[in-house]
């Protein structure tokens, strides 16, 4: 069932940064806000948690770091134990580079797979666009029309903030649909 | 905000008054029409030299490396040259893309994404040359990866810096790649939403992921950016250290010395941006992107190449203070050697590149000269394999027995070869200017604010068209 | 914005050096007096070996904070802006720090600290591989290297800080930009200085083993516990009450990024040179790591040492609640410092003919422990000088074209 929204569209950064700020005072349940590029600050003035992603790198980084140490172990000292250069059959200075090289590279992959589960991106993905300048030069707040909303008080905020439109639409509208270009 | 609590020192970094817009057009728009006659013009001589060199590397796997001027003393010389050389390249792409956004340096974000194209290019060229010296490269699986088998118990060697390097050079690959491509999403998106083909739109919604702008995947978005900043920069410092290693960790005079680690990243970063340097030096000019790649972006450059160049210098002093230090006839003779004997050429010509040239840059006015800039690049570039070539041949060409000394001259099909991998490099870096965003406009624009007048903001006329607004 | 304005007027513009802290700083010299009194007892190599590791600690601070400076400058760098007092303050221990090393000239003098002053202890190789190095490895031109290094320290520390001191009184942007040319010459003196003073100071202690990584070696010394330094300076100035409104979690979230990153860069080169020396097995060169490689040093030089200086600065900083924990910053600075300690302790104590017999790895009497007292007496001076150096200015350098920005630095 899709959701009902309350969308304005802005022009500059610092407006958005405003208006979600109000929006959250005035107690607006913020559906989502869309910007085309990374805006300092604005996840947290969102109240947005910090991302759990780096628990999946440093996980993963820890599971590849023991990945590789048992190989190595298994390989060098176990499976086929060899005396190179007189020293041990585990030497463990020459296993740190291919060590921290399987840290990195297994944490860097889980990131980028944690990446498209947390964000659920994949190729194909129909991302239903609210507006076409989304990704270009406009930024847009989407406000949930439940009941904490208010739609006087709610175009007054946004005027404020110099909105240069406000829209009716629901979360499965998707601005290109019409124009027969399918992704 | 943090916009505007900025320093009055600070300059802008888009010059020309540009808009929010005006930024996606410039950028979009040089991929959405024809290309022009220099670009065919340019891509189809770069993908002439690759054939040429793709040719000559099918030739020298079919009959063997014999083809090359390799002999007893000599045995490693025009190949792992080419392979420092070209990973060394690929270096410079990643210290913009990560170890600057580590540095929170701004001026970074209009590079960074065709810097972090020649990383890639750069490492598919490099692996070309230990994958041809493998001599039989289609058992290449067999020596190289760990796995179990049925020919008893037989493993790769983990104590061998070659093997590291196996692990250190796809490791890189791969990351870089992904970071890569993460830090696209968000322009193909754009590029996406603009596209008129259903092609095109197929293209960029796959490669898009379906990209929305939502700040909910902003905020997860950035955190990956920012680990992924956070793991190649590590990454970077250990892949030029591990190449060092194939030679440091040996008992060869003139390989074995302890700073090798530092000195060959700090060579490999330099080398990089001289690379970086003369590319962005023919793209502005030629894709007119000087709004975006200022005078100023150069001067910055610059002032690295003049550092990493200058410590690259400090590392032959130390070498050559320590040699005489450690009071070891060897290592004495490797270095006397190197500056003096039959190899002084190839020596005296890498000190003049790379200690020498850059040191023109303490002056501002011709740091900010693009003429000077991109003869002095061509210089380094040049100094920087020479660097490679005089630490791999003239350590060994006189090794422990006096009757076995040589000297080494490479053959055609070396020549050949290494020019063929520029070919590569040049034919990858033309599709990539054409098929992707060049700048990573997502990035500038989050910093196109940075150091305008106070008051600046994105809320003005567009000087273009965009689609017709739809109201629900 | 406004917030930061209003805040930043409650701050004490004026500075007396707080007296809890003068008291921190007396009673370490104190403790250090008579460390280095009993440090005696394990013979005059033993005291000089306190004396040298002390003097090497804190004169690593006040380079470190020239070359805060000097890098901040090139890079543009605006966050420090609010504390820049801090670093120019730690340079103004230069010319304590000449004082400490002519008190090491003493030891080498009257002392085998320096093997290379007594040649004829060496054996065999050994002696003729000293003997070629005595065109560098002499007195005089030994106590010309010193004097050559503190006159282009203290040279160019005193025209970067009197630059800053002059902008306060006018405001002139034009400061900023000497500042900056200045800080480009003095980064090559540095590089080159620095390089060879630990050769000097530290290297040549072993005079037989050699090692190109030890100049970056050492400067990755200085740079971390520098850090760590700077941030237990700033975290007593605020105990006392000031810079409390202007230095916050954010100016600490960068600074604990930078022990991270510093901790890291040392712990690769310090890791780099050995397992280089290890890989290759060369005599020369190992005999340095193997007089370390069994009895108690093991522990000391492969375990303890990596641990303080490495693993735990890494491991506690690298969440970014923790940086922004300015009471665990100070921690882990600590600890950093007593990290740095340690990895001196290493280098200097086990060598052949310190004065003893038997193996080197097993040498380690209870006296040497209370080197760290003596170390700890060379901090004491270290703050002493910087809360004295600190009243001379405004805690403030609000003329700086980047204190704004520096007010509002946000992570």
């Amino acid at each position: 069932m899709p959701e009902l929204l309350y969308c304005g569209v802005f022009k500059d950064d610092e407006d958005v940064l405003g208006a979600v700020k109000e929006c959250r005072e005035a107690g607006f349940d913020i559906h989502d806000v869309y910007t085309p590029y990374a805006v300092h600050g604005l996840d947290r003035a969102m109240g947005l948690p910090f991302s759990k992603i780096t628990w999946v790198t440093f996980g993963c980084g820890l599971g590849g770091l023991t990945f590789g140490l048992s190989l190595m172990t298994y390989v060098t000292d176990y499976d086929w134990a060899m005396n190179v250069g007189g020293k041990s059959s585990l030497p463990f200075p020459a296993f740190v580079p291919v060590l921290f090289e399987l840290t990195v590279l297994i944490g860097g992959l889980c990131t980028m797979l944690g990446l498209f589960i947390f964000c659920r991106l994949y190729p194909g993905k129909n991302p239903k666009m609210k507006h076409p300048r989304l990704t270009d030069d406009r930024f847009m707040i989407a406000v949930k029309k439940n009941q904490n909303f208010n739609i006087g008080r709610a175009s007054e905020l946004f005027r404020k903030f110099h909105a240069e439109q406000m829209l009716d639409l629901d979360s499965e509208y998707d601005c290109f649909a019409s124009q027969g270009g399918t992704s | 905000m943090s916009g505007n609590a900025c320093s009055p020192l600070r300059e802008p970094l888009v010059l020309g008054g540009k808009k929010l817009g005006d930024i996606t057009q410039d950028v979009c728009g040089s991929i959405e029409g024809k290309p022009s006659t220099l670009w065919w013009f340019g891509f189809l001589l770069a993908l002439t030299v690759a054939g040429i060199g793709a040719a000559t590397m099918g030739y020298q796997i079919y009959t063997g490396i014999g083809t090359w001027g390799l002999n007893k003393t000599v045995g490693w010389a025009f190949d792992i040259t080419n392979f420092v050389f070209w990973v060394g390249i690929g270096h410079a792409g990643t210290l913009i893309s990560a170890i600057l956004c580590l540095f929170r340096q701004k001026w970074r974000t209009s590079v960074n994404r065709s810097a972090e194209a020649m990383t890639i290019f750069a490492v598919i060229c490099a692996a070309i040359f230990p994958f041809i010296h493998m001599g039989r490269p289609w058992f290449g699986a067999f020596w190289a990866l760990p796995y179990p088998n049925f020919r008893g118990p037989l493993w790769v060697n983990f104590r061998s810096p070659l093997l590291w390097d196996v692990f250190a050079i796809s490791t890189y690959f791969t990351i870089s790649l992904v970071f890569w491509f993460i830090g696209l999403i968000p322009d193909n998106a754009t590029v996406r939403d603009r596209a008129k083909h259903w092609l095109r739109r197929a293209f960029y919604g796959t490669v898009s992921l379906g990209w929305d702008g939502s700040v909910k995947k902003w905020n997860h978005y950035e955190t990956a950016y920012l680990i992924f900043a956070g793991l190649s920069t590590p990454l970077v410092v250990s892949v030029h250290t591990i190449v060092s290693m194939d030679f440091a960790t040996s008992v060869i005079p003139g390989w074995h010395t302890t700073i090798f680690p530092p000195y060959f990243v700090i060579g490999a970063i330099f080398s990089g941006f001289a690379m970086v340097q003369t590319l962005l030096l023919v793209a502005r000019k030629t894709m007119r992107l000087e709004s975006y790649i200022t005078v100023n972006h150069l001067e910055v450059m610059a002032k690295i190449i003049l550092l990493t160049g200058s410590l690259v210098g400090l590392a032959y002093g130390t070498e050559f203070f320590i040699a005489w230090y450690s009071g070891s006839q060897y290592e004495q003779f490797a270095f006397i050697n190197r500056a003096t004997g039959p190899f002084s050429w190839a020596y005296w010509i890498m000190v003049s590149c790379n200690v020498l040239s850059p040191q023109v840059l303490w002056f501002r006015a011709l740091r900010r000269n693009p003429v000077v800039l991109f003869i002095m690049s061509i210089f380094v570039n040049i100094g920087m394999w020479f660097e490679r070539f005089v630490i791999i041949v003239t350590s060994l060409h006189r090794d422990f027995l006096p009757s076995s000394w040589s000297y080494y001259t490479p053959t055609w099909v070396e020549a050949v070869t290494f020019i063929g991998t520029f070919g590569i490099f040049f034919t990858c870096f033309f599709l990539f200017i054409r098929l992707l965003p060049a700048i990573a406009f997502g990035e500038v624009k989050g910093v196109m604010k940075w150091g305008q007048p106070k008051g600046h903001s994105h809320d003005a006329g567009h000087s273009h068209a965009h689609g017709e607004v739809k109201h629900a | 914005m406004s917030e930061g304005h209003e805040v930043h007027h409650d701050e004490p513009s004026t500075f007396t050096a707080p007296a809890p802290v003068k008291s921190l700083a007396i009673g370490l010299m104190a403790l250090g007096g008579v460390g280095f009194g009993l440090s005696w007892i394990g013979g005059a190599n033993m005291a000089w070996s306190g004396w040298l590791i002390g003097s090497w600690i804190a004169l690593g601070f006040a380079l470190f904070g020239i070359f805060f400076i000097a890098s901040t400058s090139l890079a543009n760098g605006a966050w420090p802006a609010v504390l820049k007092r801090v670093p120019e303050a730690m340079t103004r221990y230069f010319p304590v720090a000449a004082l400490t090393i002519g008190g090491v000239a003493i030891g080498l003098l009257t002392s085998h600290l320096y093997e290379w002053t007594h040649p004829e202890l060496q054996e065999g190789e050994h002696r003729h591989q000293v003997d070629g190095k005595s065109a560098w490895l002499n007195t005089p031109w030994w106590l010309i290297r010193t004097v050559i290094y503190f006159a282009i320290w203290i040279g160019f520390s005193w025209m970067i800080v009197g630059l800053s001191r002059k902008q306060d009184a006018d405001g002139n942007v034009k400061h900023t930009f000497t500042t900056k040319k200045l800080s480009a010459v003095f980064c090559f003196f540095f590089a080159l200085t620095v390089s060879a003073a630990s050769i000097d100071y530290i290297k040549s202690i072993e005079p037989v083993w050699f090692s190109t990584m030890f100049g970056p070696y050492q400067f990755a010394g200085i740079f971390e516990s520098g850090w760590a330094m700077l941030a237990i300076l700033l975290i007593l100035l605020r105990k006392n009450g000031y810079l409390k409104n202007v230095v916050n979690e954010n100016h600490f979230h960068n600074l604990g990024q930078w022990l991270v990153a510093s901790s890291t860069f040392w712990a690769y080169l310090w890791f780099c040179q050995f397992m280089l020396i290890w890989y290759s097995n060369i005599p020369e060169e190992t005999q340095h790591y193997f007089a370390r490689w069994e009895g108690p040093w093991f522990w000391v030089t492969f375990v303890v040492n990596p641990i303080l200086n490495w693993v735990i600065p890494f491991l506690v900083l690298l969440p970014r609640s923790n940086k922004r924990n300015i009471r665990l910053v100070g921690i882990v600075s600590v600890i950093v410092l007593i990290g740095r300690f340690v990895d001196l302790w290493q280098f200097v104590l086990p060598r052949p003919h310190a004065g003893h017999d038997g193996p080197v790895a097993h040498y380690l009497p209870l006296e040497s422990f209370g080197l760290v007292f003596v170390a700890a007496g060379f901090v004491g001076a270290f703050i002493f000088v910087v809360m004295k150096a600190l009243e001379k200015a405004p805690l403030l350098a609000k003329k700086d074209p980047f204190y704004e920005e520096s007010l509002h630095h946000h992570l």
